[in-house]
């Protein structure tokens, strides 16, 4: 991106998330999937490193008879877990919860 | 380094497609974007609750894109192991 | 290449392979690859009943774009080495970046 700035600062997209390292973060997945976790590493294609990960998927099923939509949500708990990026759809950092 | 695939040629391998296909037979060769050749190779169904079906394939080229896994298999395993008492179902494709 | 490098050092150790289609492998990591394809030895799949394809495999080599997740063991892994590590590769990549465009 253009302009110079200070090093440190934020001039394009990645140093946004390489300002959250070591912070919460909370990363939306495809497939309905969202991880919270500490952010320990990552590349240029987003693939991360997260610890004490909790993911939560939503699952919408149609129940055949009354065509009611049942919606189910599972978690699970990761201490470390090693994330590809081309999966990831967003990164948001500063999560205080 | 040598192709991590290098390892199973000769091999007798079981391989996972994207869309959930299960071929086994055995590995004569393959290339760096993954294409493999299979010989005496053949399909394994599985279906909820069915026993296994095969069906024959013989010898075929299998594009590198459609590749999942390839695994070696172990022939004191396979023959511990009673695929026609086996039942499982099929496995969903990759999504990515 | 930083992932490449940190499964480097992961070698040997055991790793569970979580899968696209769900598919959940654990083994020990015996290589990997720059395209973070990855060999595991000894496997087992952890819901073998419903998905028993590999019921006769030792060994399998997994296409690094069929990978959802690793999981890794904490004590195999360095944060404060990773963290350091990534804010390096950063750097480097943004110098490759001015020199090129300069």
């Amino acid at each position: 991106m253009a302009g110079v700035q200070p090093s440190g600062g934020i001039e394009e997209p990645l140093d946004l998330v390489r300002l959250a390292l070591n912070e919460l973060v909370r990363v939306r997945l495809r497939g309905q999937r969202e991880l919270r976790g500490r952010l320990h590493a990552f590349d240029q294609h987003l693939n991360m490193i997260l610890g004490d990960v909790e993911e939560t998927t939503v699952s919408v099923e149609v129940d055949e008879e009354t065509f009611e939509e049942i919606i189910t949500t599972e978690r699970r708990k990761f201490p470390m877990l090693f994330v590809r990026g081309d999966t990831v759809v967003l990164i948001s950092p500063g999560i205080t919860t | 380094m040598a192709p991590m695939l290098a390892a199973f040629v000769g091999k007798h391998v079981s391989v996972l497609t994207l869309d959930g296909r299960n071929v086994v037979g055995e590995l004569v060769g393959f290339d760096q974007t993954h294409n493999l050749v299979l010989r005496h190779a053949r399909e394994r169904n599985f279906e909820r609750g069915a026993a296994v079906v095969h069906v024959e394939l013989g010898l075929f080229l299998l594009r590198g894109d459609n590749l999942a896994i390839v695994g070696e298999i172990s022939a004191e395993l396979d023959r511990q192991t009673q695929w026609s008492a086996i039942r499982g179902r099929s496995l969903k494709p990759i999504v990515h | 290449m930083l992932f490449f490098s940190v499964f480097k050092t992961l070698v040997g150790k055991e790793v569970v392979v979580e899968l696209k289609n769900d598919l959940t492998i654990r083994g020990r990591l015996h290589s990997v690859d720059q395209y973070l394809n990855v060999k595991i030895e000894d496997i087992t799949v952890l819901d073998a009943d419903t998905h028993p394809h590999l019921l006769s495999v030792k060994n399998c080599f997994i296409r690094g774009s069929v990978v959802r997740y690793i999981h890794l063991a904490p004590k195999d892994v360095d944060v404060e080495l990773l963290e350091d590590a990534t804010r390096r590769q950063l750097k480097e990549m943004k110098r490759a970046q001015m020199s090129a465009s300069s």
